[in-house]
C-alpha cells in the first residue's frame, strides 16, 4: 500500500511503485481531470503540484511522492474561483479542453513563485502544449491572474 | 500531421442485446454502423454517447479512418468486459491518415506591362478521397484536389489545370483545411513570384489581378492597411502576403517575419482580415484564428513524417516539433463580413500562412522557398 495526500485528502492505494503518478490519479482513483498526451514529459497535460512546484505526472513513479501534497485540477479551488480559473473563464481561452489542466496547474504554480511574471517569466515557464493553439489566450489570462 | 492533444480512446462495453460506446468523434453516425459491422448487431442495437473529441482536425470523422472503433468493439467482445481503449502517442503518430504528400509544377506568361496572360497549373498527389470515400470520385477523377484552384478569384485569361492522381501505401486523410492547406502554398509562393518576376509590390499585383472582384478586394485592403503595408519595419524584419477563399469564407495574411544569424525563422506578427459573409461570434471567430495559424505555423516549420522500410519515423512530440507559447506571434484580425453567403471560419485561417511567411522570408533573404517544412531549408540573411 502507498500512501498518498492529494487536494488535501489522504489515500491509500495498492499499486506498482514504479506505476507513474498519472495513471495512478486517472485510473486507480478516477481524478481524470488529469491527462495524458504522450507520456514522456515533453507535452505538460499531466501537469500536477507537488509541494506547490509543477511538475509532469506522467513520468513520475508514483513511490517518488512520499510525504509531499499533490494538487490536481480538481484540487485547484473547487468552485473556480481561483484566480486562474476566473482569468480563464473571463478570457475564454480553452478550445479542445484537452490541454488546459495542465496549462492552468502550470500558471498557478507559476504565480505562486512569481506573482508578476514578465512575458519572458511566461515564456520559460509555460512550455505546455497546445495543439488547438490558445498560447496568446494563455498569454493574457495570466497576466490578468497576476493583477486579480 | 494532426497529433490532436488526446491521442484516440474509447470506451466500448458489449453486453447480450446492446453495444454502448462512448467516443471522441467527429461523425457519430459513422461510429454506430462501424461498431454494429464489428460486433455484428443490428444498428438499433447500438448506442453512442458522444465525449469531448480532446482535438479532431479529421482525424475522428471518416468511417475509414475511425479504424479505433472497431479495434475497441473486438477487443470488448473477446475480453468479454468493457473496455477502455486508449491509444499511445506513438501509435496515433504511426497508425494515421496523413496530409497528402503533393507538387505541383507552374508555368505562366506575363505582357510587358506585367499582366498576366496565361497559367498552367500542374499537380500530383495522392487523393484523400480515393482512400476514405471512393464514392466521391466522379469517373475516377477527384475534383477537390484542385481545391482554390479551380475556383481562384484571380482574373486569369487563359487557365489550364492538369493532374495526375498518385496514390502510395501511405494513407492520406483530411486535415484542418484539407486541399487548400497545400494548394494555397503553390497557388500564392507562385503568385508571389510572378509579382517578382513584373517588378511590381507582390500586394499590387493581386490587386490588379482581383481588380474585377469587388469581395476579394475588400479582404486584401483591409489585410494590407491593417498591416501597414509599404511603411517601415524593424530591421531585419520583412513581410509577406498572401490571399486564399475557402469554404466560402475569404482570408488575407500579412506576416511579419525575421531570419537570425543561425538561420532560425523568427514569426512577430500576422494580420488577417476575414469575410465569413457574417459574423455571429467575433470572440470565437478570433480565436479559431489564432487557432489556425498555430496550426499552419507548425506545420510550415516543422511538419514532416519520414517513411523508412514501410514504417513512420516519427512517434512523439520529442521527434515532431510543435510550436509552443514562447513563438506564438502577434495575431491581428480584421473582420470584414460582406453579408454574402455565410462561410466557415475553422479552416479558412490556416491556408494563406505558409506562403504568407514563405513570402515574407524572400523579403527577407531573396531565396525562394519551394518546398516544406521549413526546418529543412537552409536560411540565411540577406
Ligand atoms: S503526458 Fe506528461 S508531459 Fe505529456
Ligand atoms: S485547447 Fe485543445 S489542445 Fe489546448
Amino acid at each position: 500500500m502507498i500512501r498518498l495526500n492529494i487536494n488535501g485528502e489522504d489515500h491509500s492505494v495498492d499499486v506498482d511503485p514504479d506505476m507513474p503518478l498519472l495513471w495512478v490519479l486517472r485510473d486507480t482513483l478516477g481524478l481524470t481531470g488529469t491527462k495524458f498526451g504522450c507520456g514522456i514529459a515533453q507535452c505538460g497535460a499531466c501537469t500536477v503540484h507537488v509541494d506547490g512546484q509543477a511538475i509532469r505526472a506522467c513520468i513520475t513513479p508514483v513511490s517518488s511522492i512520499g510525504d509531499s501534497k499533490v494538487l490536481t485540477i480538481e484540487g485547484l479551488q473547487l468552485h473556480g474561483d481561483h484566480p486562474v480559473q476566473q482569468a480563464w473563464m473571463a478570457h475564454d481561452v480553452p478550445q479542445c479542453g484537452y490541454c488546459q489542466p495542465g496549462m492552468m496547474m502550470a500558471a498557478a504554480a507559476l504565480l505562486t513563485s512569481k506573482p508578476h511574471p514578465t512575458d519572458a517569466d511566461i515564456d520559460q515557464a509555460i512550455t505546455n502544449i497546445c495543439r488547438c493553439g490558445t498560447y496568446a489566450r494563455v498569454r493574457q489570462a495570466i497576466h490578468s491572474a497576476a493583477k486579480a | 500531421m494532426r497529433l490532436a492533444q488526446g491521442t484516440r480512446g474509447i470506451r466500448v462495453a458489449v453486453t447480450e442485446d446492446k453495444v454502448e460506446l462512448w467516443a471522441p468523434t467527429q461523425n457519430a453516425e459513422a461510429t454506430l454502423q462501424l461498431a454494429a459491422k464489428a460486433a455484428k448487431v443490428d444498428p438499433g442495437k447500438v448506442e453512442v454517447h458522444v465525449t469531448l473529441l480532446g482535438g479532431g482536425f479529421g482525424r475522428r470523422g471518416a468511417p475509414v479512418a475511425q479504424n479505433f472503433v472497431p479495434q475497441a468493439v473486438a477487443i470488448a467482445k473477446a475480453v468479454g468486459k468493457p473496455v477502455k481503449l486508449l491509444w499511445s502517442r506513438e501509435e496515433d503518430v504511426r497508425c494515421d491518415f496523413y496530409r497528402p504528400a503533393s507538387a505541383a509544377k507552374f508555368t505562366a506568361g506575363l505582357d510587358e506591362s506585367g499582366a498576366l496572360l496565361g497559367w498552367h497549373l500542374r499537380l500530383a498527389g495522392p487523393s484523400i478521397a480515393h482512400t476514405l470515400a471512393p464514392a466521391m470520385l466522379e469517373h475516377g477523377a477527384d475534383v477537390r484536389m484542385g481545391e482554390g484552384l479551380v475556383d481562384m478569384p484571380y482574373g486569369v485569361p487563359n487557365i489550364l489545370i492538369d493532374y495526375a492522381m498518385r496514390n502510395t501505401h501511405v494513407p492520406v486523410g483530411y486535415w484542418r483545411s484539407v486541399n487548400h492547406s497545400q494548394n494555397a502554398f503553390f497557388k500564392e509562393s507562385f503568385i508571389d513570384e510572378m509579382a517578382h518576376a513584373a517588378d511590381q509590390d507582390p500586394y499590387q499585383f493581386r490587386r490588379a489581378l482581383l481588380a474585377h472582384n469587388p469581395l476579394h478586394l475588400a479582404v486584401l485592403d483591409a489585410a494590407a492597411k491593417k498591416a501597414g503595408w509599404g511603411e517601415t519595419l524593424p530591421p531585419g524584419v520583412f513581410r509577406g502576403i498572401a490571399h486564399n477563399e475557402a469554404y466560402g469564407t475569404i482570408v488575407t495574411q500579412v506576416v511579419e517575419a525575421s531570419v537570425d544569424d543561425r538561420g532560425a525563422v523568427h514569426v512577430h506578427r500576422v494580420v488577417c482580415a476575414m469575410d465569413p459573409g457574417h459574423v455571429v461570434n467575433p470572440d470565437t471567430i478570433e480565436a479559431q484564428i489564432q487557432g489556425a495559424i498555430v496550426f499552419g505555423l507548425t506545420a510550415a516549420l516543422y511538419g514532416e513524417i519520414t517513411i523508412k522500410d514501410g514504417r513512420v519515423e516519427q512517434g512523439n512530440f520529442d521527434d515532431y516539433e510543435m510550436l509552443r507559447l514562447d513563438a506564438m506571434p502577434k495575431v491581428e484580425v480584421v473582420l470584414v463580413p460582406s453579408g454574402a453567403f455565410w462561410g466557415g471560419v475553422g479552416e479558412p485561417g490556416l491556408p494563406p500562412l505558409a506562403p504568407a511567411l514563405c513570402n515574407a522570408l524572400f523579403a527577407a533573404t531573396g531565396q525562394r522557398i519551394r518546398s516544406l517544412p521549413l526546418k529543412d531549408q537552409k536560411l540565411h540573411t540577406a
